[in-house]
């Protein structure tokens, strides 16, 4: 189940790497704020779920392309720069939501519960719910791909000089990529804000999640990325029984383990590198 | 039948059946030739043709899909571009590849650096041995510079200098290595005649050394002036091999070179 | 002579200061330090996330050796350091020649696995970490002020810099010179990059482990929380701010302001972090180069000016 939930994530996270070539720190971030907006949508707006979800994905595609326009586009010079833009923006982010939703308390900072309910079914029916969209949004975005923005932002992705003499303009498919990116962590958040909760440290730990999938499915790929996800969700669920809090520890021997084996990752053909090559 | 190859009998260099393919592209096919020590060789065809492939292959960036390169009587696909590099073979790059933000001195001292005897401890703690080795390096640094005409712009950054004479400093750097084979990628591709016949004289200097060169290049005139024999490539094949003056009136070439432009 | 003043005035500093600045500069001296490591990294073009679980075995190596065995403080560095370099090389082997980008990704994740594992592992002392560190002491002398620490911060850093300083100036130094221009490049003139680059990798890891020796018994306790992945982040914004492309001195200037300037300007501890953020923002878009970077260009058009 929360296989699913990570596999959006990394996805949106893959794309904006692989189009962009920008490591985006904020992936988790923009799931985080997903799911306060879902919660605000639905619990204090009392719009139906559904609703919600799409204003999440919608909200969070949209403030993507703002942090472009507004942060990475000036940024823009080195992959190392991207990596400290973003770096802050999530930080921005994390503290600003910190501070607007919740003090923090010596350990625990405080947490927002939204508990919705989805068409009289209780949570278990809400896990299906969530396995069911992940599923529904990443063939829509399959498909979408194979359309013909689908083949820019891939020509993009390979060279952007050689997309652009080709006619596509950069500009536009980055708007989409960031969008797409954000959007894809932003209906997460929402998804899974009802099976847990919206709480300000959440974006963290799915963002090291994201990158645990995103380095076992392989880094340019997002068949691997659904692949690695549903691997790690039952890793991780698996080892909880057993070792507790050290189960981040069995996935890392996971990845440890299937980096021995396939370098790339499970289907992965490492990117082109960005720095200097 | 060309009469050049006989005068050398030690081909430093074997190209055997060599075949490069990327993805479902076919970039070099089967292709098989000898250059021997010493010798001048220039590689042309059209654009496209896999002139750079072949060097990429040769120096180790690219392994062949099938097919050997041979130099100096042992086999080197698979080794790493370091490795060759170590082993003598030292190339250009077609755009021009240098440290821009160091100066022309520190780019060329560089180019020195698989010179170096000294190991790497010896040399952090500059003990005598490797401050001697260092002084040396410097001082054949400065006789390259005097050589190539740059002594003037030693202490620029590279990235402030006209392209023209970034070249110039890329032939240094590959001088410095001391190699036995010298590829040049288009030296002297969009310079001005006047630079060009600097340029060509350097590499007559560099032949004069000993040094064996395999030279790509568009400029028709620089390389039926300078290379005593063509190696004509089209499509990743090979299509000509000889002395420039029957390559000029070969009837493949031309059409290569025609149906291109046709295009 | 220009040097010699430093060095005089870096001696008498513990009198020339008060107690709290010494404090400061104590622990500007372990952020240099880390920040050295990182750029010296960056030469070779690679960017790690992990420095400061690096640190970490530093500082722990000492805190465990000497609550738990007993230990004398001095061979503790050394333990730290060689265990932080066989770590660092271990990853480096593996993940160095898949490229800057997986080096880069696995840097943060095995940071991360470390900084978790010393934490979660009660024989470690779990979140709470260690406390209760006896001083260093050499013979009967027993370390008992700012000033002991602070020179032997500055004899730690001296030889961190001087080391850098040498390989910079020597084969190495142009290897990584050269890789940083490119990597192809780097490879055409003969350099093993992979070999390079890791043994950067190693030398820096070692370095930062000292640095987290020193801290630990500076502070005589070690909460893994100071450890995390905010502070290898941190450590990057030092070279950012001094100068990416000073290597010695970018990490001197950046740790020193990003120390001293939040001292003098008081604000919550909520609104830092955002503030801090914003600055990185800033220095990025209008100071790519950093400080240094500013005051080259300020020096170099200066010198056209003059010379007209």
């Amino acid at each position: 189940m929360i296989g699913g939930v990570y596999a959006l994530v990394a996805s949106g996270f893959t794309l904006i790497l692989g189009v962009m070539k920008i490591f985006n720190f904020a992936q988790g971030q923009f799931y985080m704020l997903g799911a306060f907006v879902a919660y605000g949508v639905a619990v204090s707006l009392g719009l139906p779920y559904v609703v919600a979800l799409i204003i999440s994905i919608l909200s969070m595609g949209l403030l993507g392309v703002l942090v472009y326009i507004g942060i990475i586009k000036w940024t823009y010079s080195g992959f190392f720069q991207t990596v400290m833009a973003t770096f802050a923006f999530s930080t921005i982010a994390k503290q600003g939501s910190l501070l607007t939703f919740g003090y923090r308390e010596k350990v625990l900072p405080a947490v927002v519960r939204g508990i919705i309910e989805v068409s009289n079914v209780t949570v278990p029916g809400g896990k299906l719910f969530i396995i069911f969209v992940a599923i529904l949004v990443m063939v829509s975005l399959h498909y979408f791909l194979k359309l013909k923005v689908g083949t820019s932002m891939r020509a993009v992705a390979e060279s952007m000089d050689v997309a652009s003499l080709q006619g596509i303009n950069p500009t536009r498919i980055f708007y989409l990529t960031m969008g797409i990116g954000c959007g894809l962590s932003g209906i997460a958040g929402g998804l899974i804000a009802p099976v847990f909760c919206a709480s300000v440290l959440m974006g963290e730990r799915i963002f090291i999640m994201a990158l645990l999938v995103v380095a076992i499915g392989g880094m340019g790929s997002m068949t691997g990325a659904l692949l690695a996800s549903c691997v790690i969700g039952v890793v991780e669920s698996f080892a909880y029984q057993f070792v507790g809090e050290l189960n981040l520890v069995a996935i890392f021997i996971l990845l440890a383990v299937i980096i021995y084996f396939r370098p790339g990752g499970l289907m992965g053909k490492p990117l082109p590198i960005p720095t200097a090559e | 039948m060309s009469i050049g190859r006989s005068h050398w009998k030690v081909p430093i260099l074997e190209v055997r059946k060599l075949s490069k393919e990327f993805g479902g592209l076919r970039a070099l096919h089967n292709l098989e030739f000898e250059v021997s020590k010493g010798e001048m060789l220039g590689l042309i065809g059209p654009n496209g043709a896999g002139k750079t492939t072949l060097f990429n292959v040769i120096t180790g960036f690219y392994q062949p899909t099938t097919g050997k390169v041979i130099y100096e009587g042992k086999g080197i696909s698979g080794l790493e571009p370091y490795e060759i590099a170590q082993k003598g073979i030292v190339r250009t790059f077609q755009g021009t590849i240098l440290s821009m933000d160091s100066t022309v001195f520190d780019n060329i001292l560089m180019g020195c650096h698989l010179n170096f005897r000294a190991g790497v401890i010896r040399d952090f703690l500059h003990t005598a041995a490797a401050v001697r080795e260092d002084r040396e390096m410097r001082q054949r640094v400065q006789e390259i510079l005097e050589f190539i005409g740059l002594d003037q712009l030693k202490n620029e950054l590279a990235g402030n200098l006209p392209h023209g004479q970034q070249r110039a400093v890329a032939v240094a750097m590959a001088l410095a290595s001391n190699p036995r084979l010298l590829l040049l990628d288009e030296p002297v591709t969009g310079m001005n005649p006047v630079e060009t016949a600097t340029m060509m004289d350097h590499i007559r200097n560099i032949r004069g050394r000993g040094i064996t060169i395999i030279m790509v290049e568009h400029d028709m005139r620089a390389v039926m002036n300078i290379c005593q024999r063509l190696i004509v490539l089209n499509y990743g094949q090979k299509i000509a091999d000889g002395l420039p003056v029957e390559i000029r009136q070969n009837k493949d070439v031309i059409e290569a070179y025609l149906g291109r432009e046709e295009e | 002579m220009a040097l010699g003043l430093v060095v005089l005035f870096l001696i008498l500093l513990p009198w020339i200061v008060d107690k709290y600045s010494l404090q400061l500069i104590i622990y500007t001296m372990t952020y240099i330090m880390l920040a050295l490591g990182f750029s010296l990294c960056w030469k070779g073009r690679l960017i790690r996330v992990d420095l400061a679980a690096y640190w970490a075995i530093g500082a722990y190596a000492t805190g465990m050796l000497m609550t738990k065995a007993g230990w004398s403080y001095w061979p503790t560095i050394l333990v730290g350091g060689l265990l932080a370099a066989i770590i660092a090389w271990g990853v480096g082997s593996l993940t160095i020649p898949r490229g800057g980008l997986v080096f880069f990704t696995f840097s943060m994740l095995v940071g991360l696995l470390i900084q978790q594992t010393l934490a979660a592992s009660k024989s470690f002392g779990g979140w709470a970490g260690i406390e209760s560190m006896p001083p260093p002491a050499i013979g009967s002398f027993v370390f008992k002020g700012k000033t002991e620490y602070y020179f032997l911060g500055l004899f730690l850093l001296g030889v961190n810099f001087v080391t850098y300083y040498l390989l910079y100036n020597s084969k190495i130094g142009r290897g990584w010179t050269a890789i940083g221009s490119g990597v192809g490049f780097a490879k055409s003139l003969g350099i093993n990059v992979v070999r390079y680059r890791l043994s950067a990798v190693v030398l820096s890891s070692f370095f930062c482990a000292v640095s987290g020796s020193y801290l630990a018994s500076y502070q005589m306790y070690i909460i893994p929380d100071s450890f995390g992945f905010h502070q290898s982040m941190m450590i990057q914004m030092f070279s950012l701010v001094g100068g990416l492309n000073n290597f010695l001195a970018g990490p001197v200037v950046g740790a020193a302001v990003m120390t001293f300037i939040p001292e003098y300007l008081k604000v919550t501890a909520e609104i830092e972090p955002i503030l801090t953020a914003v600055v990185i923002i800033l220095v990025i878009i209008f100071m790519p180069l950093g400080i240094l970077g500013v005051v080259g260009k300020v020096w170099r058009s200066s010198l056209f000016v003059r010379n007209r």
